[in-house]
């Protein structure tokens, strides 16, 4: 009985290892957009598209970094605490990919400039 | 064992060398399972990276090759060949030492002569519409809008150095090209439904140039403003530093003008007559003589003058394209800088380089030649 609740309540450590890497991952993409897209508002090629922090970039830079990293970190704790579901490995998987192409377009799109 | 995270917790691996002797080979082989587990994470996490990346990257090349599709460059015995894709005509040609600029369809292009780097400096974002661009040492300014007959154009600069754009000022409805001459340049605009004047800003700091308060079609050389008050002309002039305005005297003034260009205090412009018959002329913006560089031309298009050399186009009608050709202000004859396919629409000249915009009524391409010594 004890060993059936833990397969539930936990992940394999493995899953569990690879979650870890890839919220710290999402954590770090999520610096380099915040940089990326400050760099381009500051080249004045790029608008912040996003109404809700496009708020926060009018109001400067440190409550702009505070509400995207806090929001983020918020986001990668739930996930890593929801961690026994495959769910929460797959949606950290998914964001992840997803900002690491809009990272990597950006990174594309500055060295265009 | 080691795959039991509450296991992990009270009895985290040793470092390698903090273990000794073969009792402890168990802990060393768990350590090692560790690793490679953990190993096993970052590979697999570095793939999701990798994808993303990918698809960034082509998602990026996708909007290179068929959004935007920047002009082609190519590399030629004399310079450079730049061929558009849009089919829509260059336009706008400006040049300052390695800096060309041109207006092609809506964007404002940008290429290094020297490292051959092509840049998209505009529209920016919500901009539709956009006007030739002027090129400084440091400084490229043009207009932009959302619709070409907008009555709210902004004038846009760009710091080559820096590699930054950012918004001049608000400028209006537009009347004319802006011109750029080291920290400052000037256009003609209206505010408000007001009427036409030429204005300006420094470019650095934004303070804003009041030059004349009526029509003019302006150029700047080092201070001084010199604007054609009509097609045709007159010209007047206004020095920035005394405040002082004054009529420019100038014969042989005819017809239609093709274009006029400011270097120093001399004054440089083409004109047709009803018969479409061109001459280029020069004369300085103090008064005195006003010379004759070229007379007959047919088909001209220009002049462009650095300081030095006066450089225009015209037809020619062995070929059927066309001759570039330049004139030193400081004496000789007319000499040939390259010979076009085409018909030449406009050129420009800076530090010893000719560049000009031809077409064949279906392409257009801007070539550069370095003008001979």
């Amino acid at each position: 009985m004890p060993a059936v609740r833990r397969s539930v309540a936990r992940p394999s450590p493995a899953r569990e290892r690879f979650l870890l890497v890839v919220l710290v991952e999402l954590w770090l993409l999520n610096v380099a957009d915040f940089a990326l897209t400050r760099y381009a508002l500051w080249l004045g090629f790029a608008t912040e598209s996003n109404g809700v922090m496009d708020f926060f970039l009018r109001a400067g830079a440190a409550p702009a970094l505070a509400f995207k990293i806090g929001i983020v970190t918020v986001g990668a704790l739930l996930l890593w605490r929801l961690r026994a579901y495959r769910a929460a490995t797959v949606a950290a998987v998914l964001l992840t990919g997803v900002l690491a192409a809009v990272v990597s377009y950006q990174v594309f799109w500055v060295l265009s400039l | 064992m080691t795959d039991d995270p509450g296991a992990l917790r009270h009895a985290p691996p040793l470092p390698a060398g903090a273990t000794g002797g073969d009792a402890d080979a168990p802990g060393r082989a768990g350590g090692a399972a560790l690793r490679r587990s953990w190993l096993r994470a970052v590979l697999a996490s570095a793939l999701v990276l990798v994808a993303g990346g990918a698809l960034g990257a082509a998602g990026h090349h996708l909007e290179r090759a068929y959004g935007i599709r920047p002009p082609q460059t190519t590399e030629t015995a004399t310079g450079w060949h730049i061929a558009g894709l849009h089919g829509q005509p260059f336009s706008g040609l400006a040049l300052h030492g390695t800096r060309l600029l041109w207006h092609n369809g809506p964007s404002i292009e940008y290429f290094d002569l020297e490292s051959g780097k092509l840049r998209l400096l505009g529209p920016g974002p919500g901009m539709r519409a956009t006007w030739a661009p002027a090129v400084g040492r440091r400084y490229a300014v043009w207009f932009e809008a959302e619709r070409s007959n907008s009555l709210a154009a902004r004038a846009v600069a760009y710091d080559v150095e820096r590699g930054r754009r950012w918004t001049l000022a608000e400028i209006g409805a537009v009347y004319s090209l802006p011109a750029v001459s080291e920290g400052d340049a000037v256009w003609c605009s209206a505010t408000e439904l007001t009427v036409p004047r030429i204005a300006g800003a420094h470019i650095a700091d934004g303070t804003a140039l009041k030059i004349a308060g009526e029509y003019g079609i302006p150029a700047i050389a080092d201070g001084l403003v010199v604007w054609a008050r009509g097609a045709g002309g007159p010209f007047a002039a206004h020095e920035m530093s005394s405040g002082r305005t004054w009529p420019v005297v100038v014969q042989g003034l005819v017809g239609r003008m093709t274009r006029f260009a400011l270097a120093g205090r001399t004054l440089v412009w083409g004109q047709l007559d009803s018969g479409g018959s061109g001459a280029v002329l020069s004369a300085g913006v103090d008064g005195g003589e006003t010379r004759q560089l070229a007379a007959g031309v047919i088909g001209l298009a220009g002049p462009a003058f650095d300081g030095t050399t006066v450089v225009w186009a015209e037809r020619d009608d062995g070929t059927g394209g066309s001759r570039v050709m330049g004139r030193r202000l400081d004496g000789g004859d007319a000499f040939l800088i390259a010979t076009a396919a085409g018909e030449v629409a406009e050129v420009t000249v800076s530090g010893g380089v000719a560049a000009w915009i031809a077409g064949d009524g279906v392409t257009s391409w801007i070539d550069t030649a370095g003008v001979p010594r």
